[in-house]
């Protein structure tokens, strides 16, 4: 029997009283239930994580879980959250993750960028899921890692969870890692990848991104690595440890630097060429380590075409004697003396690990080719998509319209003008510079050389460092920067 | 048989009444006796009238006599017919009943009022005692709202990070608790004890789960088995309907829970949460409406309409002017009760 609130007994079942007609409620399961939802809210009260790895889509949900699964060291100032809808069959490794089913238990099947940018735009438990992982405040020093793959439905919606997560921490900063489909793969899912990548790139809105690492998946799977019990790292084993890597690498301090100087020459996006879990006893010394990493870019790039370049370095605190800022300073720039004569800044991160091998892991990143050249593998992919692309005649299959797709082009083209414009400021600099005598040209130069560099984040386990480039006087560099409006 | 003149007040001599043809009438303060003469015998009784039933009396001149009436209980009323031998007793007699049921017409005139009083003593007595009660169940109300909204505003502080204002408010919920165990003796020490560590070591993640036990614990006490409602019936000897009463203040405290939770869902832009929280509210307003007399059935209309346009403004007035609502009816304090003596 259930009392109704003026005391009448009633049938299990009913919904109102039979007498009085009020309705007859469970209280104490009511009053449960509200316990249960706040404390399932519990998660928000958690400090405020420095960082934040968010997987969107089957792929990054996946990479995330690696990343969690396999993460070296403790990291308290971090969250991991999964994103993913329902009925992906993504293998789940780690438990102790935040995850966020998108759509709920309904199976989705959002395969093309714009349904899935309106699937994600449109879920309600997006915004408290990025709430649980610790967004909610005004917070400048907080940064979201947002890996991806571009060539899904829902991971081509990359630019609306940075959208959502901008609506939560209008200051926080956003770093992409984004898979770019391979060769192979269909038309749509090149499609989503320009179209996804497109919406990052653009610029005054609250939905791009702030740097944007791309890998090709083609090139990816080439890459090997080597993790910290020695075993052999692949594909979505690299990936997770780059995460791991750039989580520790990049600090709120390092990464306004990173995005400093990108701005000032237009650059977005960026290529990552790495190499993880290099035994110094194997190779040396650093500047082979730097050698195997950028011979092997993880995506398509042209190395007269790069303008930056960061160094990411992560080092057991038992070699650091030998990774003084000044001598990685003085080894990157013989490297990029040699392989990016076109370089107009770089910037360098140290951190130290605690653990007890001699293990290195370097990331380079490389910025200032085309936004085209990240996505596709080559000039023949890039021409097959464009004949795929006139040959459409309808959108609505990808959720999309004629204009849409104009936009997109209309980014990826202003974001290469971009980039063409500093490079030919470059240019007439050198014109410039060939006028002047040559020594002093030298001494400008070596000056930059010895310049230790601007640091940024000096901690016991955390050194950064930037550097202005050989290639060019610091005035240039003002100039540049002046014109950037900073 | 000699006439006791004591406590008569008249008698009179009678010619003539039913059968008898010599006899007495003595009218004393609480009866008419009549008493029959005969020739060399003593006087006997031979009838008497209660002067509580004496209704009316009117004088037959011509007869030099009375005509009395007198009431029966569950019956008709019966006429005397006195007739005297001087005719001014007659008059006398008149005047002797008449004031005697002036007398008695005063006599039930103030025994009425008297009863009157009583009961309007007895209404206003109970009159009291039930907004006395009904005080009591509106301050506990009262109490409880600002315990939920104290609880949910700390967990709500404690989401973004504002522990001056989470430690404010969880001050505050000490304070509503005290007021309740005082009152009711509602006891919620055990869980605030173990939020007070939390909120001390500002573990925001345990504070939240424990603010929610403090709901739970809360409900729990409100709920039990023996309830001051029935208490209260059982002291008072009342067995007739009041609201709002005891039974109706765990449904208050849901709505105030869900309508707080609601508004953390909005704060935190948890749609579903909103929409699970107006949809228990919209159930529960009956209750509210019927047993406190707050009307709610528009406010929450259009909070319902503004929630399904995902209007956030909109709503967060909706909510704000449903506040203020329920807060007004702690002053106004409706009730409602019904007397079965009336």
């Amino acid at each position: 029997m259930v009392l109704c609130p003026d005391g009448h007994d009633n049938l299990a079942g009913l919904s109102h009283c039979k007498i009085c007609g009020l309705p007859l409620l469970d209280l104490r399961a009511e009053f449960v239930s509200l316990s249960e939802s706040l404390a399932s809210r519990a998660e928000m009260g958690r400090p405020r994580p420095r960082a934040m790895l968010i997987g969107l889509g089957t792929t990054g949900a996946g990479l995330i879980d690696i990343a969690k699964t396999t993460c070296r060291d403790s990291l308290p100032e971090h969250t991991y959250l999964a994103i993913d809808a329902n009925g992906t069959g993504a293998q789940v490794r780690c438990e102790n993750l935040l995850r966020l089913t998108l759509g709920g238990s309904t199976p989705n099947a959002a395969t093309f960028c714009g349904t899935g940018e309106a699937f994600v735009r449109n879920d309600p438990s997006l915004l408290p899921g990025l709430r649980k992982a610790g967004l909610g405040r005004t917070d400048s020093g907080q940064i979201v890692f947002l890996v991806a793959a571009v060539g899904g439905g829902i991971g081509s919606a990359a630019s609306v969870l940075i959208g959502k997560c901008r609506q939560l921490n209008p200051s926080c900063c956003v770093v992409g890692l984004v898979v770019i489909p391979g060769t192979d793969e269909s038309f749509h899912n090149r499609l989503n990848a320009y179209y996804g990548l497109s919406r990052m790139l653009e610029t005054g809105t609250s939905q791009a991104a702030d740097l944007i690492i791309t890998v090709h998946y083609d090139q990816i799977k080439k890459l090997r690595g080597v993790g910290i019990g020695g075993e052999e790292l692949k594909t979505e084993g690299l990936l997770a440890t780059l995460s791991e890597l750039l989580i520790k690498n990049l600090s709120s301090e390092s990464i306004a630097e990173v995005t400093r100087i990108n701005r000032s020459l237009g650059v977005k996006l960026v290529v990552p060429c790495f190499a993880l879990g290099r035994s110094l006893e194997i190779f040396g010394n650093l500047s082979n380590i730097l050698e195997s990493a950028i011979v092997f870019p993880a995506n398509n790039v042209s190395r007269q075409a790069i303008l930056v370049c960061h160094l990411l370095l992560r080092v057991p605190k038992n070699q650091a004697v030998n990774f003084g800022k000044e001598r990685v300073n003085e080894e990157l720039s013989v490297l990029l003396r040699k392989h990016l004569p076109t370089l107009r800044s770089t910037s360098l991160s140290i951190t130290f690990s605690e653990e007890q091998h001699d293990r290195v892991d370097a990331c380079i990143l490389l910025g200032g080719d085309s936004a085209m050249k990240s996505l596709f593998a080559d000039d023949t992919s890039l021409v097959r998509f464009q004949e795929e692309l006139t040959r459409q005649t309808s959108w609505e299959t990808y959720g999309l319209r004629f204009e849409d797709i104009q936009q997109a082009g209309d980014t990826l083209i202003k974001y290469n003008s971009a980039l063409d414009q500093a490079r030919g400021e470059r240019k007439e600099e050198e014109q410039e510079a060939k006028s002047v005598p040559a020594n002093s040209v030298h001494r400008v130069t070596n000056e930059q050389l010895n310049q230790p560099g601007v640091v940024t984040d000096i901690e016991a386990n955390n050194v950064s460092v930037s550097s202005s480039d050989t290639s060019k006087s610091k005035t240039s560099i003002n100039k540049k920067l002046s014109k950037s409006g900073r | 048989m000699a006439i006791n003149t004591g406590s008569s007040f008249f008698k009179a001599k009678i010619r003539r009444w039913r059968n008898i043809r010599s006899g007495w009438l003595v009218i004393e303060p609480t009866k008419l006796v009549v008493y029959r003469q005969r020739f060399f015998r003593s006087l006997e009784e031979a009838g008497n009238f209660e002067t509580n039933h004496l209704r009316a009396v009117e004088v037959d001149t011509a007869n030099s006599g009375v005509k009395i009436t007198f009431e029966v209980p569950q019956g008709e009323a019966t006429c005397e017919v006195f007739s005297f031998f001087n005719r001014d007793d007659a008059h006398k007699v008149n005047g002797v009943l008449s004031g005697l049921l002036i007398e008695a017409g005063e006599e039930k005139r103030c025994r009425e009022e008297e009863l009157a009083r009583a009961q309007r003593e007895l209404e206003e007595h109970q009159k009291q005692v039930h907004e006395n009660f009904v005080k009591d169940i509106w301050e506990t109300t009262e109490a409880i709202w600002s315990l939920v909204k104290a609880d949910y505003s700390m967990a709500n502080a404690v989401i973004t990070g504002d522990w001056n204002e989470a430690k404010r408010q969880y001050s505050t919920i000490w304070q509503q608790a005290d007021r309740l165990k005082s009152a009711h003796q509602i006891e919620l020490i055990t869980p605030l004890q173990e939020l007070d560590e939390k909120m001390r070591t500002e573990n925001g993640e345990e504070a939240i789960k424990k603010a929610g036990l403090v709901l739970v614990n809360l409900a729990n006490q409100v709920l039990q088995t023996e309830t001051f409602w029935e208490t209260w019936l059982r002291n008072e000897n009342m067995t007739f309907p009041i609201t709002p009463n005891w039974n109706h203040v765990p449904y208050f405290l849901l709505f105030s829970a869900w309508h707080f939770e609601t508004i953390l869902s909005l704060k935190i832009e948890d749609w579903i949460g909103v929409n699970n929280g107006l949809s228990v509210l919209l159930s529960t307003a009956d209750v509210l409406r019927r047993c406190y007399k707050i009307d709610l059935d528009g406010l929450l209309d259009a909070a319902k309409s503004a929630s399904e346009e995902g209007d956030k403004e909109l709503l967060r007035e909706t909510t704000r002017r449903l506040e203020s609502a329920l807060v007004m009816s702690f002053k106004t304090r409706r009730f409602e009760y019904t007397n079965p003596i009336q």
